[in-house]
C-alpha cells in the first residue's frame, strides 16, 4: 500500500512540472560559433554563427547544407552582445551547443582575451569544453570561409578539425584549460591559431609560395600554410600569448612538439629529411610514456626532459641501403628532436621570457607552502632558466621498411 | 514529531550523513580552498579525525541524557529561562542553517537556465516537500533520505571516475598550501561538525539508546568525513590553485569539465536534481530539530505547530536581496561564532548537569 501511495506521488509530481519554462527546439537559435574581435570605440565586435535551422540533413539524403547565417554586433562584452541579438533576432539565444569561441589576432594582441575567458567560463550557456583558437583573420571571414567539403554540418566541421588537436583532457584547445593556464600561469598559454588563405588565390600566384624545405622537417609557421584545396580555414599553429597578450606565434613542428610536451600520446606523423641525402622519410613517432620533467629551482631553474618515442617509417624513399645508414638515421632522430625540443625551449624563454608549457608545475613540487612559492617567483627566475632535453627513439621493424626496395 | 517509533542507529547515521552531506559537499571545499589553498583536502582529513574524537569525548560526556535530548537537558541544566533562551538561539542558528541551504539551492537550480522561474515558484516546489516530511516527523525523513543517499553517493562515485582524465598531482602541490599554521588553525582550532553535534545531541530524544547514539553517530560522522575528503581532494585534484577558489559550487564545476558531446554530459543536471533532494531531506529535518527545540522552550508538548512559521521562515532568510546583508553574510558572521558556541554550550549544558545531577529517563513531559 506504501508502495502505492509512493508511486502515486511520484506519478503525481511529474504532472506538477507544469509547461510554464518550456523550451522547444524550434523556438531558440543556436549559436554554433562565437568570434569576438576589436571593435571600434573600445568596443568589442562580436560575431555569431547559428545554426541554419532549415534544410535537408543525413536524414534527408545527405546533403550538405551550405547556408550560415553570420551576425555581427559591436558591444562591450560578449554578454551584452547577446543581449543586443535579443532586440532583432526573433528567436531565443541559446549558446549550450557552441562548438568554438573564436578571438581575432588583433584583439589578442592589443587587448587580450583573458576578460574574455573570464565571461565565457563564469556564463552559465557556454560548455566549459567549446573550443577556443585565435584567429588571423577576422572571426566572421573565418566562419565564412568554412566550407565543409566531407561533413554535412557545420558544426561537425569545426567539432572534427579541433578534436584532432583537441582529443587529450589536457589539451590547449579547451575553454577550461586555457582559463586554468590564464589565471594560474601568470598568463602565459598558448591557444590554436587558425589561418585563412584568401580562396581566389588558394593555390594559385599569390599564394604562399611552396617551397621545399631543407631544414630537419617541415615547419611552417602560423602565416605560411601552403594551402592547395577548395577548405580555406585551417589550424596553422599555436598563439603564444604572455601576460594575457598574444606576442607571437608557434608554427606547425612546433605545435607537435607542444602535444608531446602535453603528454599526448597522438600519433605525430613527421616527413624527415634524411641527412646527406636528397630524400625524406615518412616517419610515425608517438610517445611511449609521458614526458618526464625535473625542475630544480635556484636562481637559474634547471630543467631536464627525458622523452621517450616508439615509432615505425612508412615510406623511405631510396634513403637506406644498409644497416649502418638505418642505425645512423635513427641515432640522427634522437639528436634532432633533442636538438629541436630545445631550441623551441629557448625560443619560448628568450623570446617570449615566459613558461608556456607550464613547467611550473613542476617546479612547485620544490617547495612546501604556497606563499614561498609566490615569493620566489617563478615568472622571474624562468627567465633564466636552463634547459637539457633527452630523446630516445625506438623504432619498431614492423612492416620490414629498413631497407630500401629499389637502388 | 517525534514521538512513536524509536530511531536505530542505521537511521541515525542516514539522518546525519543528509543533513551534513549539503554543506560539506556543495560549499565546504570552497571555503576551505579559499582558507588553505590547495592542501583543502589535508585539512578536511584532519577536520575528520578531530570530529571523530570531539564526538566521542562529548558521547561518553552525554551517555546518561540519551533520552532526554538537548532541548530538555539545557532547560533542566540551566534553569528554566536560560535554557529556553539556548534553545531559542540554537533554533535560530539552524534557521539561518536552513536559509543558507534554500539559497544555495535556488542558485543551484538557476543554474539550469530556469531565469524565467520565479523565486516564488522554486520556493514552493522546494519548501512544500519539506513541509509535509517535517510534518510527518523522522521517521518519514529517513525513509526519503533512504531513497535519495544511493544516487548522491553514485553521483559523487560517477564524477570521481568520469574526471580521472582532469586529475593532475601538480594540482596539490606545494603539498601545504597557505602554511601548517593555517591547517593548524582550520583543522583543530575552528572544529568541524560541532552544529552536527548540537543536531544529533537534539535528536538523540527519538534514539532507541545510548549504543544507538554512539554507533550512529560514529558512522555518521566517519561517512561524511570520508566523503568530504575523497570530493575535496578530487576536487583539489581536478582544478589548480588559485582557479578553483573561483568557484563557489565546486560540484557544479566538476560536473560541467565532463567532455561536451560525451553522453555523461547529461550528469549535469541530473546532479542538481539529486542534490535538491538532498537539501530537501536536509532541510526538513532542519525544521523538525529546530521545532523539538522550540517546543522544549515553551512548555507545550507538541511541536508540529511550529512546523510551517519556521518553513516560512527559512524562505525568507534565504531570499533576502544581495544589496543588503544577505544569506551568505549572515550566515558567514553565524559560522564565525558558532564554531565556539556551539562547542561551549554543549560542554556548558553537559557541565551543568553533572553539577545539578540531572537524572536520566525522566522526560520532560512527565517532569
Amino acid at each position: 500500500m506504501r508502495l502505492r501511495k509512493a508511486l502515486a506521488v511520484v506519478l503525481l509530481a511529474a504532472a506538477l512540472g507544469g509547461c510554464a519554462n518550456s523550451a522547444e527546439v524550434n523556438d531558440k537559435a543556436y549559436v554554433i560559433a562565437l568570434g569576438v574581435d576589436k571593435g571600434s570605440n573600445g568596443l568589442l565586435k562580436v560575431t555569431f554563427m547559428f545554426a541554419y535551422p532549415s534544410g535537408g540533413g543525413e536524414e534527408a539524403g545527405g546533403e550538405k547544407i551550405d547556408e550560415k547565417d553570420i551576425v555581427t554586433v559591436e558591444a562591450p562584452s560578449i554578454y551584452s552582445a547577446m543581449r543586443l541579438l535579443d532586440t532583432f533576432k526573433s528567436k531565443r539565444i541559446d549558446t549550450n551547443h557552441t562548438k568554438l569561441v573564436a578571438f581575432s589576432q588583433k584583439l589578442a594582441e592589443s587587448r587580450g582575451v583573458f576578460s574574455q575567458l573570464t565571461d565565457l567560463v563564469n556564463t552559465r550557456g557556454f560548455r566549459p569544453s567549446i573550443y577556443v583558437c585565435v584567429t588571423q583573420e577576422s572571426p566572421s571571414k573565418l566562419f565564412n570561409s568554412m566550407e565543409p567539403k566531407q561533413d554535412v554540418f557545420i558544426e561537425k566541421f569545426i567539432e572534427h578539425l579541433f578534436s584532432k588537436i583537441a582529443d587529450s583532457g589536457t589539451s590547449r584547445a579547451y575553454l577550461y584549460n586555457n582559463y586554468f593556464s590564464a589565471v594560474e600561469e601568470a598568463g602565459s598559454y598558448i591557444i590554436p591559431l587558425v589561418g585563412v588563405t584568401d580562396k581566389e588565390n588558394a593555390g594559385g600566384a599569390a599564394a604562399a609560395p611552396y617551397q621545399k624545405p631543407d631544414d630537419f622537417t617541415l615547419n611552417y609557421t602560423a602565416d605560411q600554410v601552403p594551402l592547395h584545396g577548395d577548405s580555406v580555414a585551417a589550424l596553422c599553429g599555436y598563439a603564444v600569448f604572455v601576460d594575457n597578450k598574444m606576442v607571437g606565434s608557434l608554427g606547425m613542428m612546433e605545435g607537435t612538439v607542444v602535444k608531446m610536451l602535453e603528454k599526448n600520446r597522438q600519433v605525430g606523423q613527421f616527413c624527415v629529411l634524411v641527412p646527406g641525402k636528397n630524400t625524406y622519410a615518412n616517419v610515425n613517432l608517438q610517445l611511449t610514456n609521458a614526458p618526464i620533467i625535473r625542475v630544480k629551482t635556484g636562481d637559474a631553474p634547471e630543467i631536464s626532459l627525458d622523452i621517450s618515442m616508439w615509432g615505425e617509417f612508412t615510406g623511405i624513399g631510396g634513403a637506406f641501403k644498409n644497416s649502418g645508414d638505418y642505425a645512423e638515421f635513427v641515432d640522427y632522430l634522437n639528436g634532432a628532436f633533442s636538438e629541436k625540443i630545445l631550441e623551441l625551449l629557448e625560443k619560448t624563454r628568450t623570446e617570449y621570457g615566459a613558461d608556456i608549457f607550464g613547467f611550473g608545475d613542476k617546479a612547485k613540487i620544490n617547495f612546501l607552502r604556497y606563499p614561498e612559492w609566490e615569493a620566489y617567483n617563478w615568472k622571474e627566475k624562468y627567465k633564466n632558466a636552463r634547459f637539457s632535453v633527452k630523446v630516445e627513439v625506438d623504432m619498431n621493424d614492423y612492416g620490414e621498411l629498413r631497407f630500401s626496395q629499389k637502388n | 514529531m517525534s514521538g512513536g517509533k524509536k530511531i536505530g542507529p542505521a537511521s541515525t547515521a542516514i539522518l546525519f550523513l543528509n543533513l551534513s552531506m549539503a554543506k560539506y559537499l556543495l560549499v565546504l571545499p570552497y571555503f576551505m580552498v579559499s582558507e588553505v589553498g590547495n592542501s583543502a583536502w589535508l585539512v578536511i582529513l584532519a577536520k575528520g579525525i578531530a570530529a571523530i574524537g570531539l564526538f566521542l569525548v562529548i558521547a561518553a560526556l552525554y551517555k546518561p541524557y540519551v533520552g532526554l535530548g538537548l532541548g530538555q537537558l539545557t532547560r533542566r541544566a540551566l534553569t528554566g529561562p536560560v535554557g529556553s533562551v539556548l534553545n531559542v538561539i540554537i533554533a535560530g542558528l539552524m534557521l539561518v542553517r536552513g536559509g543558507v541551504l534554500f539559497r544555495i539551492l535556488t542558485e543551484a537550480l538557476q543554474t539550469l537556465e530556469t531565469d524565467t522561474v520565479t523565486i516564488e515558484y522554486v520556493g514552493l516546489f522546494v519548501l512544500l516537500p519539506v513541509l509535509i516530511c517535517a510534518m510527518k516527523g523522522f521517521n518519514a525523513n529517513v525513509n526519503a533520505s533512504i531513497l535519495i543517499l544511493p544516487f548522491t553517493v553514485l553521483s559523487v562515485a560517477l564524477i570521481s571516475l568520469v574526471l580521472i582524465p582532469h586529475y593532475n598531482i601538480d594540482n596539490l602541490m606545494p603539498v601545504l598550501g597557505m602554511g601548517e599554521g593555517k591547517i593548524i588553525e582550520q583543522a583543530f582550532f575552528r572544529l568541524g561538525g560541532t552544529f552536527e553535534l548540537i543536531y544529533l545531541l537534539t535528536l538523540s530524544r527519538s534514539m532507541a539508546d545510548y549504543g544507538t547514539f554512539k554507533k550512529g553517530g560514529l558512522i555518521g560522522v566517519g561517512a561524511i568525513g570520508f566523503f568530504s575528503f575523497l570530493f575535496t581532494l578530487i576536487y583539489c585534484l581536478s582544478i589548480p590553485y588559485p582557479v578553483s577558489k573561483n568557484f563557489f559550487f565546486p560540484l557544479y564545476q566538476l560536473t560541467r569539465m565532463i567532455k561536451a558531446g560525451s553522453f555523461l554530459q547529461r550528469m549535469e543536471p541530473t546532479v542538481i536534481f539529486v542534490w535538491t533532494g538532498v537539501i530537501i531531506c536536509a532541510l526538513s529535518t532542519l525544521v523538525i530539530s529546530a521545532a523539538e527545540l522550540l517546543k522544549n522552550s515553551v512548555d507545550i508538548r507538541q511541536g508540529g505547530g511550529f512546523v510551517p512559521i519556521l518553513v516560512m521562515m527559512i524562505f525568507f532568510i534565504g531570499v533576502l536581496p544581495r544589496s543588503e546583508l544577505d544569506t551568505y553574510g549572515i550566515y558567514r558572521i553565524t559560522v564565525n561564532i558558532s564554531h565556539y558556541f556551539y562547542i561551549g554550550v554543549i560542554f556548558l549544558v553537559l557541565i551543568c548537569a553533572r553539577l545539578r545531577k540531572v537524572e536520566r529517563g525522566l522526560t520532560y513531559e512527565t517532569a
